[in-house]
């Protein structure tokens, strides 16, 4: 979820339904980094950084993915697992029947996104990977096993081509 | 009682079938099990009140033409430009391989938003990398400073207004030879 004052008055606003989804510190952190990482693309560029919080607006699909990714080393270089941002949005972010005029990606897509990030960057999370037994992962698991199948032959084919992920 | 005894039974055998079900990652596991895989770094101690940082120039060593030949996790050289001196003392000498990794790879799109490439993980010999600037964008040509107020100047003649959807911004491309600066900040922990 984008709130308005991350972009225009970079504030991160906590709102209470998001709050208490959160669980443990990771999750906190997970919500933070999300929110942080779209917030700093606003913080320079044109007109102060206005012209950037612009084009987030007008591409949110686009930045949503690219926010989810930073998150994710924010995350890590912070100290805090990054696989509880999957837990984060699966809790926090339904799944829609289809996203092609939403101004949201599809939940699973995001997902996807962000565990391909992880097995890449940082796949010593998934190797020692605590959340294994979380419910909201199990979850995950059982509805991206297709997902995860199309990101297991683009590494065996050493394909560098973006998976277009359902 | 041989009726209790049944229930008993079934809950028992009913919870170790469900217990049974729980998910493994087998992609995880197919993939990782037999590497070993350090912990990444963290950078979890700042000292705001340090402003310290010096600026290391470094320029590319090969080209890259647009976005679309880069891809994520893909490792860019560069050379530093010149020497990196500290405190009277030459740190990085001119000439040192530098390395990046392409940690995002952004598309141009509609409206002129120009593609981007999000550059990290920089590394130089000698250099901790948790002491270097932890990412850069390189970005293409942005021409949204000018579509945006286009686009508000014709919404009274519709439909061209929503014409100037469709002006895409530029690409990303890196020179070789073109330098981009970094800064080390020696005092982080």
């Amino acid at each position: 979820m984008i709130s308005d004052k991350t972009l225009t008055k970079r504030e991160v606003v906590v709102y209470d339904d998001l709050y208490k989804s959160v669980e443990n510190d990771d999750e906190l952190a997970a919500m933070l980094a999300r929110e942080i990482s779209l917030a700093i693309r606003s913080f320079d560029g044109v007109c102060n950084g206005f012209l950037r919080s612009l084009q987030v607006k007008v591409a949110p699909k686009k930045f949503e993915m690219v926010a989810d990714k930073r998150a994710v080393d924010y995350m890590v270089s912070a100290g805090y697992d990054p696989v509880a941002l999957i837990i984060y949005i699966q809790k926090t972010s339904p799944q829609l029947r289809f996203d092609m005029i939403s101004a949201h990606n599809l939940t699973s897509k995001r997902l996807a996104s962000i565990y391909e990030y992880i097995y890449t960057k940082y796949p010593y999370f998934l190797k020692n990977n605590q959340y294994l037994n979380n419910e909201y992962y199990q979850n995950f698991l059982l509805t991206s096993s297709n997902n995860r199948r199309l990101l297991e032959e683009k590494i065996k084919t050493n394909s560098k081509e973006k998976i277009k992920y359902e | 009682m041989n009726k209790f005894l049944k229930i008993i039974l079934c809950i028992v055998l009913l919870s170790q079938v469900s217990g049974a079900f729980a998910l493994e990652d087998e992609f995880a596991d197919k993939m990782l099990s037999d590497k070993f895989i350090e912990p990444p770094e963290t950078h979890e101690v700042y000292d705001y009140q340090d402003t310290t940082a010096i600026p290391v120039k470094i320029s590319a060593s090969s080209t890259i033409k647009s976005e679309k030949d880069a891809y994520e996790g893909q490792i860019i050289e560069f050379k530093t430009a010149e020497n990196v001196i500290y405190k009277h003392n030459v740190i990085i000498p001119k000439g040192t391989p530098v390395t990046a990794r392409v940690e995002t790879v952004i598309s141009n799109g509609m409206n002129g938003i120009p593609a981007s490439i999000i550059l990290g993980n920089f590394k130089i010999d000698g250099i901790e990398s948790s002491k270097l600037t932890s990412s850069y964008e390189k970005f293409g040509l942005d021409l949204s400073w000018l579509v945006f107020p286009l686009k508000w100047l014709l919404t009274p003649l519709p439909p061209t207004g929503t014409l100037t959807n469709f002006i895409k911004g530029g690409h990303v491309k890196i020179k070789e030879g073109s330098t981009i600066t970094l800064f080390y900040h020696p005092n982080w922990i």
